[in-house]
């Protein structure tokens, strides 16, 4: 490299780099393009991209990172804690380990977690488009309504599903490794991991839907956020109040429409455990209706948002 | 390999019958236009069904009834094929706030078929040509509004459309900011080779920018042509003195000239109607017998702006079921 912006090429040329003698730009003029136009398989999946990486506030300002790091740390940190403490157990030649949570305990715990993310980045994910109108510039391109609503969907899903699968990886890795007998628990864990998708997969689905549903609706965001709460809590405390009243009969189903409690108990039929919450038991329904339950208001939340989306002015 | 467009010689737009209804008011009745490449003026009234009109071409809204294929596409059936080759600036600013220029058009990109490579690159090749510099790279959030038309022009050429849709791109500009919009997308139609159909109420605008003209009114079609018949010259010549203006108007008179009754400007001039050809040599003889301050002489020519007012009083003077009934097709090339 030598002074003035002129380069010696191996071969001995000198190839100008930078702005030319005049220093202005050298006008090219308009080039068209010639090459492929792909379509909505691949819109979908920019947009899919854009969401997952809003939603952990990637290419964002620190601030927006703070609530989706928690979300995903968190959690992850409680994993490690069980895993230090099966070690620390198993080196003083304790053998009761029932007393530590195990992967049928995680929903329960990171559960929260991920309703303070989608509460939070549900409203963020959609409420800016409607707001500042920018959904009129998205529909005009090579995209369905129903694209973009389903690309929301999946990205909120798929963060959801990610630090809901983090807490169990970590017990899966530190139960391995902290064993003799590697490949019995090897066994042990691989028997669990159906369970632990199934119950993820509905959990995620079920509240990003619920999450985008609502801030479908809502367009201000500290509003949406708090309705996506209030449904997540308010339910929660009525249920608990009904109950308790043992009012009797037809009563006990309202707690179908407590979202978490219905969640606990599907996760309790994956598992084959008794739900950790005590509500669904006071209800005393079987723990099949709590897996309806959540399937149908995942599938429901979801096609709400999807209709939404096709109506919605643009 | 790129995929072929459905019809290549197909009419850029072919509009047939179209009618959009919503709830209480018909936005487009029976409206029936064909238009060719060019930068094509679309003029009418704020509520006359412009950007209904335009929202329909994209395919964001269904037709009530009628036909409606552009490029060969049906936009409401096939829209996620056909906004491929389509760009739209939309009436409102509809830009997100929290993101830079680059990131935002080059997304816009992508999602109109753009593999990331060629998105980015065209990115920094069009906001380079609306003039957007530094300042691409800061969020859209501190532009001024004359920078975010400029961003939204540049989101809607960022996919080389073959059909460029605008609607009323110099809203809330100032006048020079507006100079510099028009500007713009003259460039865009006749150097980039992009069909530009270009929805405004003011004429000035549409004169200044486009070659050809629709004018629409309560949905229907009032008037499809080429600009030029619009502001074809007129059959007057005005003829401007300093002083003198009586004695020049019965000079003229006195040599067989039709001087027209009132004058056009103040009272220093002097109207003649131009019977077959046009006088100059016994206007300068009068003006030098008579030793006249003279300032100009002009052969008038339609502003855009009488003729429109022209049609509307003629269209509503003859009904409204006539006025659609006027010419059907825009333009045949």
């Amino acid at each position: 490299m030598t002074a003035g912006g002129d380069r010696v090429t191996a071969g001995g040329d000198r190839v100008t780099v930078g702005p030319g003698p005049t220093g202005s730009i050298y006008d090219i003029g308009y080039r068209g393009y010639d090459g492929p136009r792909l379509g909505r398989r691949h819109a979908f999946t920019t947009l899919f991209l854009a969401a997952l990486r809003a939603t952990f506030g990637l290419g964002r300002s620190g601030r927006a990172k703070i609530l989706p790091v928690f979300c995903l740390v968190f959690p992850a940190i409680m994993a490690v804690v069980v895993v230090a403490m099966s070690a620390f157990a198993s080196r003083f030649g304790i053998s009761d380990l029932g007393v530590l949570p195990g992967h049928p305990d995680m929903a329960g715990s990171t559960g929260t977690f991920v309703v303070l993310l989608v509460a939070v980045q549900a409203p963020e994910l959609l409420g800016r488009d409607v707001r500042y109108r920018v959904l009129t510039l998205y529909f005009s391109r090579a995209l369905l309504r129903v694209d973009y609503a389903l690309a929301k969907l999946a990205a909120l899903t798929t963060a959801a599903l990610i630090i809901l699968l983090v807490p169990h990886l970590i017990l899966t890795i530190g139960a391995v490794l902290l064993t003799s007998d590697v490949l019995g628990a090897l066994g042990r864990e691989a028997g669990f991991w159906p369970a632990i998708l199934g119950s993820t997969v509905v959990t995620a689905v079920a509240m990003a839907g619920v999450a985008l549903m609502i801030a479908a609706f809502i367009a201000r965001r500290a509003y949406a956020t708090v309705a996506i709460f209030g449904v997540f809590i308010v339910p929660a405390i009525i249920v608990g109040v009904v109950l308790a009243l043992e009012l009797g009969g037809a009563s006990r189903y309202i707690v179908l429409l407590d979202v978490g409690t219905v969640l606990d108990a599907a996760n309790a039929w994956f598992f084959g455990i008794v739900p950790t919450s005590g509500v669904w038991q006071l209800a005393s329904l079987p723990l099949s209706l709590g897996l309806a339950d959540s399937i149908v208001i995942a599938l429901g939340a979801s096609a709400i948002l999807v209709q939404r989306y096709r109506t919605i002015t643009a | 390999m790129p995929e072929p467009i459905a019809d290549a010689a197909a009419p850029l737009i072919h509009v047939e019958a179209l009618t959009k209804r919503f709830p209480g008011v018909v936005a487009l009745d029976a409206l029936t236009l064909d238009v060719a490449p060019g930068i094509v003026g679309l003029v009418g009234a704020n509520g006359a069904g412009k950007s209904t009109l335009l929202k329909i071409l994209l395919g964001l809204l269904a037709p009530t009834s009628g036909r409606v294929e552009v490029m060969g596409y049906v936009p409401w059936t096939q829209g996620t094929r056909l906004r491929r080759y389509v760009g739209y600036m939309p009436e409102h600013p509809a830009l997100p706030p929290d993101v830079s220029a680059t990131e935002f058009v080059a997304q816009a990109g992508r999602l109109s078929g753009l593999p990331a490579k060629a998105a980015r690159e065209r990115t920094a090749d069009v906001l380079r040509h609306v003039g957007l510099a530094e300042e691409r790279y800061r969020p859209i959030g501190g532009y001024s509004t004359g920078m975010r038309q400029r961003v939204q022009l540049a989101q809607a050429i960022v996919h080389d459309p073959r059909l460029l849709l605008l609607d009323e791109p110099t809203n809330g500009l100032d006048p020079a900011g507006r100079d510099e919009m028009l500007g713009l997308i003259r460039r865009t139609g006749t150097e980039f080779g992009i069909a530009i159909v270009l929805a405004s109420h003011l004429l000035g605008e549409i004169e200044a920018v486009c070659d050809h003209l629709v004018a629409i009114d309560g949905g229907r079609l009032l008037r499809a042509a080429p600009m030029a018949e619009f502001t074809a010259e007129t059959g007057i010549l005005t003829v401007e003195v300093e002083e003198g203006r009586d004695a020049l108007a019965a000079g003229l008179a006195t040599r067989g000239l039709r001087v027209l009754e009132g004058s056009g400007h103040g009272d220093r001039t002097v109207r003649i109607a131009l019977d077959g050809g046009v006088p100059f040599d016994v206007v300068r003889d009068t003006v030098a017998d008579l030793g006249l301050p003279l300032v100009r002489v002009e052969r008038g020519r339609h502003s855009l702006e009488d003729l429109f007012r022209d049609d509307l009083v003629a269209a509503s003077a003859a009904g409204p079921d006539t006025a659609s009934a006027g010419p059907t097709t825009g333009r045949s090339a």
